[in-house]
């Protein structure tokens, strides 16, 4: 028989004894900002009963301390839940059952070994630290996503991270060479060797990128790395409708052109874009294009290509030829759910909640019935949302908009959302490309995976029998209340 | 600004598609503690608890918050223009009001009211770094407003402002009755303080520019740049003459460099001049217009400018972090491989050399006024 859950004094100390008082954090001041990931906090503003407080948080600044908690808290069955920068959309950070959220920012190692194409860092190092340093020595990590400022590693290999680059670079699983993992019972394993090609056994690395925390804790990361392109050329193609600009994509991609970045916006997007200090053109719909490489006639032809197809639709055209305004152009395309914040909240609604929420993603060729069937959702549903996305590896996202005040509201965004994803699932595709799964989503994995569900759930006992490992998320263990959003507004 | 008046601001930050944490990638106390509940979004989160009631006030909660040095390298990065620092300080003013304002900030602002400046110093030796013998007229068309800390802690630089401007043949004075600005108060939450309230030391302040006739001030403390031209306007205190800083007021009169021996300098930018009051463009000016300097950029430069650790009583409470900040800041400008770290503002200078002098970094660490001073010479 397990010993019991120590109380969170207790547990406080054995955690001061493991890694020092330095360490651990036990107050509630200190507990509060940890209940809640980027999915959660605005919405836990409203609902204030979804207070989730983990006992105690602990920053470890070692494998071999992150083995010492992790043997602990298996021998007590106390949840542990491994968090980077808390940029999360999907709730795969919240501690639903309370329990040691282990914070590992200071595991931010970062070691170039450029001579091998590969870098090696700790869980905490952030992603634009890793590219600072890589980018000094002509290499790059590319699955760049949105968060890309402020996420890290870890966090990145735990949701198989990426973004508006995976068209031609795909995501954080290609880059994935080796990784050092805790064990829920405190075990520390290397899974893959450092080197760029192996067929040697079962790839375990692969079990745990986009395994959210749920088997155990990755303390170090080697990634293959790519030459940086000294050459990178971007251009916004403004349509007069949403369907030209997706047609156009469909052209692009269908010439065999694979583009550094292909991203469609609607007209609301454009608007954020312009809010951000741009004097773009208006329109219903637009195509963000980057061309990257090594030699400029390449780059240029494959940018004048695409151009070509866009004006062929009608588009206006604007080139960026300054790299400084095209990474601005970029960034502000990143932040376009912030903008977005910023828009919406009018005095007459001052308390509007922008929920960035679906992330589906299809096969290339349902997609435009999809943004049609959403559109036309939105429309139905009276629901003020954007879509705009990663067109060109078939990632759409759709935001929408509600008043927390009001039920019907909440209800109606809810019910929105699920039908958005199931539509997605019937259409082929799946309920999440680049989020992960967290808790929001838990309600529609087994629509999606079936009896496969099972295998997994099976996995995740074999290699975590305690059940201590981020409890809650992926529906491993069920599906928590918490993410049945039609239950938020009574409870809270 | 009381906290309440935030609230939309705080609740953008924290709707579920933004809390994004892009604030978390500048923060020097982020970067000293590892914790959230010490970075911006996270003081955010304890904001809006503490809003809704889920959340005592607490001395723990007062150290959370006054554990930031308010430098706004957060504000300069949030997408949605949450403006945490500004979130910080009203919570500040909350805490204190509600008796949890720490000793050492009570303390100083007491003192503040009492002898007109932080230092625990007496009011009557606010000038006594004034050279003997020097002679300055009653009323002149420009007032040196001089600040506390170049008065009481960063005498000399006081001293090489005044002979700089004798040297450019500016016809100026100084105040009598200077008092504190108010700075220090603003950012440690005490609007008032023992019945005094910061408006009536703008006032005094005022008045007494008033009584010498001039229609410029020149500042040398980006502290109480930020003062006269953000803060008093804010609190109805609207100035009918000039404020500029000194770098401003040297830009704009000219300056005429002597010595022309080559030498590599890198500008760091104060907190209270560049962030928070846009003033980036014109001590570079100054610098590169000098014959024989060269003037180097680190990394982190103008918006994005790494804190010198010193700022919003960072310096008062956390001293040994507030170095650790310095250590970071003076690495950027060792990387350059700038002979002489320059900056125009009194905290930052004291902040910089002292930790350079203490951990032996090989790199001066200059005022812009005693660099022209020397370079003018």
């Amino acid at each position: 028989m397990s010993p019991e859950r120590p109380g969170r004094e207790e547990l406080g100390r054995a955690l001061e004894e493991m890694v020092g008082k330095e360490n651990v954090l036990t107050e509630e001041v200190d507990l509060l900002p940890y209940s809640a990931d980027h999915f959660l906090r605005g919405l836990q503003h409203y609902f204030p009963r979804f207070r989730f407080l983990p006992d105690a948080v602990v920053t470890p600044s070692s494998t071999a301390q992150v083995s010492r908690i992790l043997r602990f808290a298996s021998l007590h069955r106390i949840p542990v839940i491994p968090r980077g920068a808390g940029t999360s959309l999907a709730g795969q950070l919240i501690p639903v059952e309370g329990g040691i959220v282990m914070d590992l920012k200071k595991m931010n190692r970062i070691e170039a070994r450029v001579e091998d194409r590969m870098v090696v860092a700790g869980p905490g190092a952030t992603y634009a630290e890793l590219n600072r340093e890589l980018e000094r020595r002509g290499y790059f990590f590319p699955p760049e996503p949105g968060s890309a400022m402020a996420c890290t590693i870890g966090g990145m290999v735990s949701t198989n991270a990426s973004g508006s680059g995976a068209v031609k670079y795909g995501a954080t699983r290609n880059y994935v060479l080796s990784l050092e993992v805790v064990l829920a019972g405190g075990e520390v394993v290397r899974l893959g060797r450092r080197v760029t090609k192996s067929a040697s056994g079962y790839s375990l690395k692969d079990l745990f990128v986009g395994s959210e925390g749920t088997l155990g804790v990755i303390t170090e990361v080697t990634l293959r790395v790519e030459p940086y392109p000294p050459l990178r050329r971007t251009t916004l193609a403004v349509f007069p409708s949403l369907e030209d600009a997706f047609r156009s994509a469909m052209e692009i991609l269908g010439r065999g052109i694979t583009p550094a970045s292909l991203e469609l916006l609607d007209e609301l997007c454009l608007l954020a874009l312009n809010m951000s200090g741009f004097s773009l053109p208006e329109g219903k719909g637009a195509l963000m294009l980057r061309s990257d490489g090594r030699y400029e006639e390449a780059v240029e032809r494959e940018m004048g290509e695409m151009e070509e197809v866009c004006r062929g639709r009608g588009a206006q055209l604007v080139g960026v030829e300054d790299e400084g305004l095209g990474r601005r152009l970029w960034e502000a395309r990143e932040k376009i759910s912030a903008s977005l914040t910023k828009l919406l909240p009018s005095p007459e609604t001052p308390r509007l909640v922008f929920q960035s929420s679906v992330d589906v993603g299809l096969p290339l060729s349902r997609m435009l019935e999809y943004v049609s069937k959403v559109k036309a959702l939105m429309e139905e549903k009276g629901i003020m949302g954007v879509c705009f996305g990663h067109v060109g590896d078939g990632n759409v996202h759709i935001g929408s908009t509600f008043v927390p005040e009001s039920p019907e509201q909440v209800e109606r965004a809810r019910s929105f959302q699920e039908e958005a994803i199931k539509l997605a699932l019937s259409l082929g595709g799946t309920l999440t490309a680049e989020h992960g799964v967290g808790l929001w989503k838990a309600p529609y994995l087994e629509e999606e995976h079936g009896p496969v569900l099972e295998l997994m759930r099976s996995l995740k006992r074999l290699l975590d029998p305690q059940g201590i490992m981020n409890p809650g998320k992926m529906a491993l263990e069920g599906i928590p209340r918490v993410a049945l959003m039609e239950r938020w507004w009574e409870e809270g | 600004m009381r906290l309440e008046e935030l609230s939309t601001k705080i609740n953008a930050c924290l709707s579920s598609s933004t809390a994004c944490g892009l604030c978390r990638t500048q923060c020097p106390s982020l970067e000293c503690w590892g914790v959230e509940s010490r970075s911006p979004r996270g003081r955010v989160a304890l904001c809006a608890h503490l809003l809704r009631g889920d959340l005592r006030p607490s001395p723990s909660l007062s150290e959370r918050m006054f554990s930031c040095t308010l430098c706004g390298n957060c504000d300069s990065v949030c997408p949605v223009g949450v403006g945490a620092s500004r979130v910080i300080e009203a919570a500040r003013g909350r805490l204190k009001e509600e008796g949890f304002l720490p000793h050492k900030y009570r303390e100083r602002g007491t003192h503040i009211a009492r002898e007109h400046n932080p230092y625990l110093e007496p009011h009557r030796d606010r000038f006594s770094w004034l050279p003997a013998g020097l002679s300055l007229p009653e009323r002149a068309p420009v007032v040196y407003f001089v600040g506390c800390t170049s008065s009481y802690r960063e005498k000399e630089l006081a001293r090489r402002t005044v002979e700089l401007l004798r040297r450019m043949g500016v016809d100026f004075t100084l105040c009598a009755d200077e008092w504190c600005c108010g700075s220090f108060l603003l950012r440690t939450g005490q609007g008032e303080v023992d019945g005094t309230r910061v408006e009536e030391m703008a006032r005094h302040n005022l008045e007494e520019v008033r009584k010498r006739g001039a229609r410029t001030v020149v500042v040398s403390c980006p502290g109480c740049y930020r003062a006269w031209r953000g803060d008093y306007p804010e609190l109805g205190v609207e100035p009918d003459f000039e404020v500029l800083h000194l770098t401003q007021f040297l830009e704009r009169e000219g300056i005429r460099a002597g010595r022309v021996e080559e030498v590599r300098v890198t500008y760091h930018d104060p907190c209270h001049l560049g962030r928070h009051m846009g003033v980036y463009e014109e001590p570079r000016r100054i610098l590169s217009s000098l014959p024989g300097v060269e003037l180097v950029e680190m990394p982190r430069n103008r918006e994005n400018s790494w804190c010198c650790g010193s700022g919003g009583g960072f310096r008062a409470g956390y001293p040994e972090a507030s170095r650790q900040v310095a250590r970071r800041r003076l690495e950027e400008a060792r990387e350059t491989g700038a002979e002489i770290l320059v900056t125009s503002c009194p905290f930052c200078l004291r902040q910089l050399k002292e930790t350079a002098e203490a951990f032996g970094y090989a790199l001066r660490v200059m005022d812009l006024a005693e660099f022209l001073v020397e370079r003018c010479g």
